[in-house]
């Protein structure tokens, strides 16, 4: 019977899948006295596997791999996707850097989504999405997940996932039937169905900082990542923060992870990145910053803009968005936290004109009005053409008939 | 490709919760908003707990829409977002509530949080005082890009505050062809709204 | 996934139960409902580019779980194209060929399109959800929005189409019997589609039909001319 064969195949991959990984923790858990120079690695290992080859078109696999190539094609002509070739160049360097032979097979896109989300598909589709890309501190901790995700790919995660999702009931099937997910509610809902063992998210974590490693980053860095994220999204309440992420429903919170990702990357020392990366983000920062406040969640993003603004006090667009979060927040002592921040932000160099707006918008609601009109005309000397000129000239003629 | 949209649609209509009827003449939303209709359009009606809007559309909710708010109190949302479990011990995600004192801007703040609240993008043009349902109001103008499908969309929307409660109106649609050429329709309309 | 029981898998339930009976209504072509009002057939000089079929074929399996079958998705693409090209009523006029590659350029038209055709999937053809200001009449169009299409290909006419295929596996098939003995009835694969002629010119959709039911195989080459046959049926020749 073929369904037989085709079982006793898939058996026989997830079992190798294991023997892959497991001799991959070993190596690392494996106590070493000496310094830096590295021991020996085991002979079986998912970093010197050759490159994939594409699968059988009647396996399951062949058959998951073709729908992602149809994915990414729709992606391709999607309007999320950002179009930088700068940007582009510069994640694909870190994940050669990262991937070395498997380089060829891998293709990053960047989708415009104010969530903290990165995945890759079986065919080799990387998608990283630009609430990730605000959310790193340097280039160590985006090598941190892009490593994690280029793990799941090398030991094949996804595949093994599929068969999981046999047991599962109608509401998959009829969703199946329709074509993707579009909206983020479901996709929280739908990614649970989708998340990764516990198993697979150790594998992952240990593969991915030793490819981190091997290029040269810090990973130390590995821990950093989950924390803030945690942090951000305890900030709702509950335990179950999978159910509110992607990412975190993809990638079940471990309880371990901090002490694990520390221990696997012991005492070895590297790059962080850190100028390398604000360089490469900076044209986009401000277009992702007010994205993050338009999603209107408040009390998560200011979690987010007080982590930022800690670690760049001067950073005019971080002021900014946080001042702005506050005014429209709008609960307790906000009003005069976000006039410290806009005041600040304006006095800054690099200041984006909206900084001048949203102060003068803050003024005005505070009836403080020749300080809203001075924010006022600094606003529209700065930005002329803005598309609320009109709109911002009437409430200047308010205050000053 | 069919979306989810579509789904959420063909599940409505298949439970029996949803039908289409035609609007002409004088119409009235929530008892309080007033508009004369002379071309007519297909306005939505679901039983039981909907929106709080009222949706009306000339070719299909997956088009074109133009949908009206009326008589919004304070603590009000605009939008019952789609329902995601919350467990115990845990706060719902932020949804557009209308607060009174709100300014202008916060006003159309407001109706980019409606519209982006399933994950599509949503791009703020021009705003400019104007005056809608005979009230002192905004006027502003947006783009959508859709993210069940990919669709960009082009729209237009007016709000005003009449007695501490909200009135407010948009009309989206396609930008290839489908906005220019229902824009018109949808401002004959609007122009004659009154609050009541 | 805890939540997906309670109130919601039964209101999910009753959906299916209904879907399965409108599934059961195979819908025959009324040349009315299919053609926009004005319109009977293309003129003989006429040039017609066939949008690459937007497939997806899925096996069931024995709980129910769909999943995607490549191998059967690219005999299908294969299949249904070459049944497109051979079918008689496409014949008249010539044909533009249009690639897979050539969409990346068009993306905007064909996601508009996409728009389209569910409006008129779900508010005419469905007979549920009408639109009272359509007076029954297919009668929807993408204006200038066609100019690029129309520009890039040089045709008269694009046709789109769209299917949806799942298909029962053998455990699939053995639970279906099993449940049946209970007074269950469960959905054992269905076919769901259309196809759209629109005239680049107007950017008026002309011919529209849909295809719902729960026969039809698009994989091997015979049944795929079937289900072409029928989602092609009342297709207006060019004379």
């Amino acid at each position: 019977m073929i369904s037989a064969a085709r079982d006793r195949r898939s058996a026989l991959r997830s079992i190798c899948g294991h023997c892959v990984g497991m001799g991959a923790l070993l190596a690392l858990e494996r106590p070493s006295a000496q310094p830096a120079a590295a021991p020996a690695e085991p002979v079986l290992d998912a970093i010197t596997l050759p490159r994939l080859a594409r699968p059988a078109i009647d396996s399951d696999e062949g058959g998951l791999w073709a729908l992602m190539d149809r994915e990414e094609a729709r992606l391709r002509r999607s309007p999320f996707v950002v179009r930088d070739a700068a940007l582009s160049d510069y994640l694909r360097s870190i994940v050669c850097r990262l991937a070395g032979d498997h380089c060829p097979d891998v293709r990053v896109h960047v989708v415009r989504t104010p969530v903290f989300n990165a995945s890759m598909a079986p065919n080799g589709m990387m998608q990283v999405w630009t609430g990730l890309l605000l959310r790193m501190d340097n280039e160590a901790q985006l090598a941190t997940v892009l490593g994690h995700e280029l793990g799941h790919y090398l030991e094949r995660h996804s595949v093994e996932r599929l068969r999981d999702l046999k047991s599962r009931a109608a509401f998959a099937q009829f969703l199946g039937l329709f074509g993707a997910v579009g909206s983020l509610g479901q996709l929280g809902m739908l990614a649970g169905a989708f998340a990764f063992s516990r198993d697979h998210e150790t594998r992952a974590d240990s593969l991915g900082i030793r490819l981190m490693q091997r290029a040269g980053y810090d990973g130390q860095q590995a821990a950093q990542v989950w924390d803030n994220l945690l942090l951000e999204l305890q900030v709702t309440g509950g335990e179950d923060v999978g159910k509110r992420s992607p990412m975190m429903a993809t990638h079940p919170p471990l309880a371990s992870r901090r002490s694990a990702l520390l221990r696997l990357a012991g005492d070895r020392s590297g790059d962080s990145g850190e100028q390398a990366y604000r360089d490469a983000m900076a044209a986009h920062r401000l277009t992702w910053l007010q994205d993050e406040v338009r999603r209107g969640q408040f009390d998560e993003s200011l979690i987010l803009l007080d982590r930022l603004a800690r670690r760049a006090p001067a950073d005019a667009g971080v002021l900014f968005a946080r001042g702005e979060t506050l005014r429209l927040r709008a609960t307790g002592p906000d009003a005069s936290r976000a006039l410290d921040d806009l005041s600040a932000a304006a006095a800054l160099p690099g200041v984006p004109p909206q900084a001048h707006r949203s102060l003068g918008l803050l003024h005005r609601q505070r009836g403080d009005l020749p300080a809203a009109a001075r924010a006022f005309e600094s606003y529209l000397s700065a930005s002329p053409e803005a598309a609320d000129a009109a709109l911002i000239r009437h409430y200047l003629k308010e205050i000053s008939p | 490709m069919m979306s989810r949209r579509l789904m959420l649609c063909l599940t409505l209509l298949l439970t029996g919760c949803a039908s289409v009827v035609k609007v002409e003449g004088e119409q009235v939303v929530n008892q309080r908003l007033v508009v004369k209709v002379a071309d007519a359009w297909n306005k939505l009606v679901t039983a039981g707990e909907g929106q709080p809007f009222e949706a009306w559309t000339q070719d299909g909710l997956m088009l074109d829409h133009l949908r009206f708010w009326a008589a919004i109190k304070p603590g009000q949302t605009l939008l019952v977002a789609p329902s995601v479990p919350v467990g115990a011990g845990r706060r719902a995600p932020q949804v557009p509530t209308f607060r009174a004192g709100m300014s202008a801007d916060e006003l159309v703040a407001l109706f980019e949080l409606v519209y982006a609240a399933d994950g599509s993008l949503v791009t703020l043009g021009k705003l400019e005082p104007v005056r809608f349902a005979g009230e002192a109001a905004v006027r502003f103008e947006f783009a959508v890009a859709r993210k069940s499908d990919g669709v960009q969309l082009q729209g237009v929307g007016w709000v005003a505050v009449h007695q501490g409660m909200l009135f407010a109106s948009t009309f989206v649609a396609p930008r290839l062809a489908f906005f220019g050429r229902l824009l018109p329709k949808a401002e004959a309309v609007v122009a004659t709204a009154r609050i009541r | 996934m805890q939540h997906a029981r309670g109130s919601g898998f039964w209101a999910l339930a009753r959906c299916m139960l209904l879907f399965c009976l409108v599934l059961a209504l195979e819908v025959h072509a009324q040349a009315s409902r299919n053609l926009a009002p004005g319109f009977v057939a293309r003129p003989e000089a006429s040039r017609l580019v066939i949008v690459p079929a937007d497939i997806e074929l899925f096996s069931m399996s024995g709980g129910g779980v769909l999943e995607p079958r490549a191998d059967w998705t690219a005999a299908a693409e294969r299949h249904f194209q070459a049944a497109l090209e051979a079918h008689q009523a496409l014949r008249g006029g010539s044909m533009v060929r249009l690639d897979e590659k050539d969409l990346d350029e068009l993306s905007e038209v064909n996601a508009l399109h996409g728009a389209v055709a569910q409006s008129v999937f779900l508010h005419h053809m469905m007979g549920i959800m009408r639109l009272p200001t359509k007076n029954d009449s297919l009668d929807w169009s993408m204006g200038e929005g066609v100019q690029l299409l129309r520009e890039k290909t040089g045709a008269d006419y694009a046709l789109f189409t769209w299917v949806r295929d799942s298909y029962a596996s053998a455990e699939r098939k053995a639970a279906m019997v099993a449940m049946a003995i209970f007074g269950v009835g469960l959905v054992g694969g269905s076919q769901i589609g259309y196809a759209s002629l629109v005239d680049l010119k107007t950017g008026r959709v002309v011919w529209f039909n849909d295809l719902r039911r729960a026969s039809g195989d698009l994989r091997e080459a015979g049944n795929a001319a079937e289900t072409v046959e029928a989602l092609l049926r009342s297709f207006p020749p060019a004379r």
